[in-house]
């Protein structure tokens, strides 16, 4: 077998076999179903997430009242905020997927 | 009807075949591919209020589906059980014999190679569709099919002189 036949062959099959693929039947109504759905509310999460952020907050003041005198308390923010700042990313992700 | 819902009908009618073929393509397996479809549309309804034309529709539309595409097939890897079966997309009415031959040449194409030929076929040829659809230069489709067309028929040409 030759290259050009080779090359003929295999258009000839993918067009077979791939030419005109449509939606399945039925496909737009189901789509037309889900975005009808009723959203789902974001209030739990927000809520949730505000509440966790009193806890972190709280925490962190705790820390900062019981830190001796003297300790630099900007790099004990720096360190928080590295600390916080992942979490912050993933809980906007999350949100954001709902 | 509400201006939003007849802009997204307007939507979904004009890119269902697209947007499905794209799925169909990149992940290989038909019924992964219509569930995969369904929720891009759901992201495109979500998404159409905020939709500001920076980017053309069929643009930011492709860029979604690439996006839920890649998705999924994260997620099929990683709870990886079936196979890629790119021949179940359709059986061809011609040349059945030749068929599952010439697939499994297909899936053994890298990523880029394979959807490019899967859509340059699915999208009546046009370079330019396949380009906009995959997200990548017109040249670089053109690179991707002459290389794929070529391995495919070397590997063809061995298996039949052997």
């Amino acid at each position: 077998m030759d290259e050009e036949r080779a090359l003929r062959q295999i258009d000839e099959t993918l067009d077979a076999a791939l030419g005109g693929i449509t939606a399945p039947p039925g496909f737009a109504a189901r789509v037309r179903r889900r975005v009808r759905e009723p959203r789902l509310s974001r209030a739990p999460e927000i809520l949730d997430a505000i509440g966790w952020l009193a806890v972190l907050a709280l925490v962190f003041v705790v820390a900062l009242l019981w830190l001796p005198p003297g300790t630099n308390t900007a790099a004990a923010v720096a360190v928080a905020g590295i600390a916080v700042a992942p979490a912050a990313v993933f809980g906007i992700r999350t949100l954001r997927e709902l | 009807m509400a201006e939003e819902d007849q802009q997204f009908e307007e939507v979904l009618r004009a890119y269902q075949d697209k947007v499905f073929r794209l799925c169909c393509a990149m992940l290989g397996d038909r019924s992964l591919a219509e569930e995969t479809a369904q929720e891009i549309f759901v992201r495109i309804w979500k998404g159409l209020p905020r939709y500001r034309g920076d980017a053309s529709l069929s643009t930011w539309i492709y860029a979604i589906a690439r996006n839920a595409c890649l998705t999924a097939r994260k997620k099929r890897a990683a709870s990886r059980e079936q196979q890629l079966d790119i021949a179940d997309i359709r059986t061809p009415p011609a040349s059945p014999d030749r068929t599952p031959d010439i697939m499994r040449l297909v899936r053994q194409l890298p990523d880029g190679q394979r959807e490019a030929v899967l859509l340059f076929h699915m999208e009546e040829k046009s370079y330019d569709e396949v380009a906009l659809m995959l997200g990548v230069p017109v040249g670089t489709v053109k690179t991707w099919l002459h290389r794929a067309r070529r391995s495919m028929a070397e590997s063809l040409m061995k298996e039949n002189d052997s």
